[in-house]
C-alpha cells in the first residue's frame, strides 16, 4: 500500500515537471451536452503562459462500410509500421495547409491574364531597354540571359566602349556622378575603393527560392562576417519573391568566404548562385 | 481542401493504384520498396520489402486479397496484403514496366521493357489466389512486338478481358486480342517519337486515356482506337486519370526532373490539372509537388485523387462540395429544362 503511493507520487511529481508548472486541462460538461476544455500552454517565441479555451460538441456519425473494407482497417501493421499503434504516423502521415481549389472555367481565368497582359503594354511604352541584348524587355526577362551571360559583364563592356566615343548629349539617360566626366571606375581606374564595383563586398544571390526571407538570409550569409544589408526582391505587383536576393557584408574578404561556400549551396529545393553584385 | 501528404518514399514515387472499394491505395517507388495505406486518413497499413530493384508498378487482385509487384530486378512478386509476406516470385527476362489484373482477378498481364537484347514483351500469368505459394511460373501467353513497331510502354485490358490496349514508345497504341494475343490494329494518336506516359481506362474499361510528352492527354475508345477527345496542355504530361461521377480528366506532369533544381519553382508547372471530359477545357489546377507529378489515380467512387511526385511524396486529396456542384451553363440549363 505504502508502495502504492510512493509510485503515486513519483508520477504525480513527473508530471508537474513535465508540464513546467502549468495546471492540467480542465474539463467540464455544459448543459447543451458541449464540453469546455480549458488548458494552458507556453508560447514558444514569448515563453507566455497562454490558456486556450476550447469549445467541443461530440457528434456521432454512423456510416456504413463494406464488411472486407471493416475488417481490412483491423489488420495488424507490417513492414517499416510493424508494432506501431493505429492511427496515422506523425513522421509518415501529415495534413497539408488548406488551399483554396474551385473548379472554373478557364475564359474567366483567360481574361484576367489579358488584363494584366494589357497592363504589361502599358509598362512596355515606358521603353524599357535589356541591359544585356539592348531589346524592349526587362533585363531580368532576357531570352539571352544564358547565352550573353551575366548583365553586368556585357553593361561592363557597353560602357567602356562607350567611354571611346563622346560621352552622351543632353537628353540621354541619366550618369552617375563616378561615370561623369568620362569616369573611369568602371574601367578599373584610381576610384576609391568603396566606390569600385570590383571591391564592393556586396553579393547577388540568384535562383533563391521563394520561400527565403530576410532572416533566412542572415542566418545563412550571418556565419562568414558581419552584414551589412539583406534585401530580398520582391515582385512590386504581387508582393511574393522574385526569385534573387542582395547581401552586402562589411567587408570584402567575408563575402568572398561566403561566395565560395554558398555558390552552389542548395537551399529548399533549389540550388543557389551566388557571385559579386556589379552595379 | 487539405491535402493528407504522405512522406513514406525516398525515391521517386512510380505508380499508385487503389483498391477496388478504395479503401486501401498501394504505392511503389525507385526506394525498392512499396507502400500500403489506408485511403481515408493517410496511415500506413505496412511496406512490402523483398525487390533488389526500382519497383515500377502495382496492382491488387479484385477481392484485395494478394497485390503483385512488377520491378526493375527481374521479378515480379506476389505479396499477401495483410501480413506484407512475399508469398511468390515469378522471375522475367526483364525489368517490368506495367501490371494490370483481369477484371476476373484470374490473370494479369506484365509489361516487360525492352532492354539486355530482349525485345520486350506483354507476358499474360495466371494466379492461384487461393493457394498463393502455388503458381504456374511460365506466362500462359507471350505477345511480341509486332513487326516494324517501337516498344511497349503501357496497357490495359479492356471489359471482360477481351482486349489489351497498349501504349508504344513513339506514340501508337495498339490494341490485341485478351485470349489469343493476336495483334488487332494499331494507330498513331501522339506525336511521332515521343512516348506514351500513362494508359489508364475508366471504371468499366470502355475508353481509355493516355497522357504523352508530347504535352497532351488523348481519350480514346477502346473497341476501334478512335481519338474522342484532346486535353491540350503546356508542359510534358506523365500522367492521365479520369474521375468517376463527375467528367473530369486530371493530368499530371511538369518539366524535366533534371532541371528543377536549376530553374525557379515557378516555372516548373508541377501541378495536377483538371480538365473537362466533354468540353475538353481547363477548369481547375491544384499545386503542391515540388518535382514533376509521376502518378495520379483517382479513387473509384470518383470521391478523391492522390498524386505522386518525383519528389517522393504522395499527395492525397478528398474532393469538397464544390467539385461535385460545378457545371457549366449548357449542363444546368439541361437539367432545368
Amino acid at each position: 500500500m505504502s508502495a502504492d503511493i510512493a509510485i503515486g507520487k513519483s508520477t504525480w511529481a513527473d508530471e508537474m515537471e513535465e508540464d513546467e508548472g502549468l495546471l492540467a486541462p480542465v474539463v467540464t460538461t455544459n448543459r447543451d451536452g458541449t464540453k469546455t476544455v480549458v488548458s494552458y500552454r507556453i508560447d514558444p517565441d514569448t515563453q507566455k503562459k497562454i490558456k486556450v479555451t476550447q469549445k467541443i460538441r461530440e457528434v456521432v456519425v454512423k456510416e456504413r462500410v463494406n464488411a472486407a473494407v471493416a475488417e481490412r482497417k483491423s489488420w495488424a501493421k507490417y513492414g517499416r509500421e510493424k508494432d506501431c499503434p493505429p492511427g496515422p504516423n506523425l513522421i509518415t502521415t501529415s495534413v497539408g495547409e488548406n488551399m483554396l481549389f474551385r473548379l472554373a472555367l478557364k475564359s474567366k481565368v483567360r481574361e484576367e491574364d489579358e488584363e494584366k497582359a494589357e497592363a504589361k503594354k502599358v509598362v512596355k511604352d515606358k521603353k524599357i531597354t535589356c541591359r544585356i541584348c539592348g531589346g524592349e524587355h526587362f533585363t531580368s526577362k532576357c531570352p539571352y540571359k544564358d547565352a550573353l551571360g551575366p548583365a553586368d559583364a556585357t553593361a561592363a563592356e557597353a560602357e567602356a566602349s562607350r567611354q571611346g566615343s563622346p560621352a552622351p548629349a543632353a537628353g540621354g539617360s541619366y550618369v552617375p556622378p563616378h561615370l561623369r566626366n568620362g569616369g573611369s571606375a568602371a574601367a578599373g581606374g584610381s576610384g576609391a575603393p568603396s566606390e569600385n564595383p570590383d571591391e564592393s563586398p556586396a553579393l547577388r544571390i540568384s535562383n533563391l527560392s521563394e520561400e527565403a526571407n530576410e532572416q533566412d538570409l542572415r542566418e545563412l550569409f550571418g556565419g562568414f562576417g558581419p552584414l551589412e544589408r539583406v534585401h530580398v526582391v520582391k515582385d512590386r505587383e504581387t508582393g511574393r519573391p522574385r526569385g534573387f536576393a542582395f547581401v552586402t557584408f562589411m567587408s570584402r574578404m567575408s563575402a568572398e568566404r561566403a561566395k565560395k561556400v554558398m555558390d552552389g549551396h542548395g537551399f529548399d529545393n533549389l540550388i543557389m548562385s551566388v557571385d559579386f553584385a556589379k552595379r | 481542401m487539405r491535402p493528407i501528404i504522405l512522406k513514406g518514399h525516398e525515391r521517386p514515387l512510380t505508380q499508385l493504384k487503389y483498391n477496388r472499394e478504395g479503401d486501401l491505395i498501394f504505392s511503389t517507388a525507385r526506394d525498392q520498396t512499396a507502400s500500403v495505406w489506408y485511403a481515408h486518413n493517410g496511415e500506413r497499413l505496412g511496406t512490402l520489402h523483398g525487390h533488389n530493384g526500382a519497383i515500377f508498378t502495382v496492382d491488387s487482385d479484385p477481392t484485395s486479397k494478394v497485390v503483385v509487384t512488377g520491378a526493375a530486378d527481374n521479378t515480379i512478386k506476389l505479396w499477401e496484403i495483410q501480413t506484407g509476406k512475399n508469398v511468390y516470385t515469378w522471375t522475367t527476362l526483364t525489368t517490368t514496366k506495367r501490371i494490370e489484373f483481369s477484371p476476373d482477378g484470374k490473370k494479369f498481364l506484365a509489361v516487360n521493357e525492352k532492354m539486355m537484347g530482349h525485345n520486350g514483351a506483354i507476358n499474360i500469368y495466371e494466379v492461384n489466389i487461393e493457394n498463393p505459394t502455388e503458381q504456374n511460373p511460365s506466362p500462359i501467353l507471350t505477345i511480341s512486338i509486332p513487326e516494324g513497331m517501337t516498344k511497349f510502354t503501357f496497357a490495359a485490358w479492356t471489359h471482360g478481358a477481351q482486349y489489351i490496349i497498349v501504349g508504344h514508345a513513339d506514340g501508337f497504341v495498339s490494341k490485341f486480342d485478351g485470349t489469343t494475343g493476336e495483334h488487332i490494329t494499331s494507330v498513331r494518336i501522339h506525336e511521332s517519337g515521343l512516348a506514351i506516359t500513362d494508359l489508364q481506362t475508366n471504371l468499366e474499361k470502355t475508353y481509355a486515356v493516355t497522357s504523352s510528352k508530347d504535352k497532351s492527354a488523348k481519350l480514346f475508345d477502346v473497341d476501334n482506337l478512335n481519338v474522342m477527345k484532346t486535353y491540350v496542355s503546356d508542359t510534358p504530361l506523365n500522367t492521365a486519370s479520369i474521375t468517376s461521377v463527375k467528367d473530369y480528366i486530371i493530368v499530371g506532369g511538369g518539366q524535366e526532373a533534371r532541371d528543377v533544381t536549376t530553374t525557379s519553382a515557378r516555372e516548373g508547372k508541377f501541378e495536377a490539372r483538371f480538365y473537362h471530359k466533354i468540353f475538353e477545357d481547363e477548369i481547375g489546377r491544384v499545386k503542391g509537388h515540388f518535382g514533376p507529378l509521376n502518378c495520379i489515380v483517382v479513387h473509384p467512387k470518383g470521391t478523391a485523387f492522390a498524386s505522386g511526385g518525383e519528389d517522393g511524396y504522395i499527395r492525397l486529396h478528398h474532393f469538397e462540395k464544390q467539385y461535385f456542384d460545378f457545371q457549366y451553363d449548357v449542363e444546368r440549363f439541361a437539367a432545368n429544362a
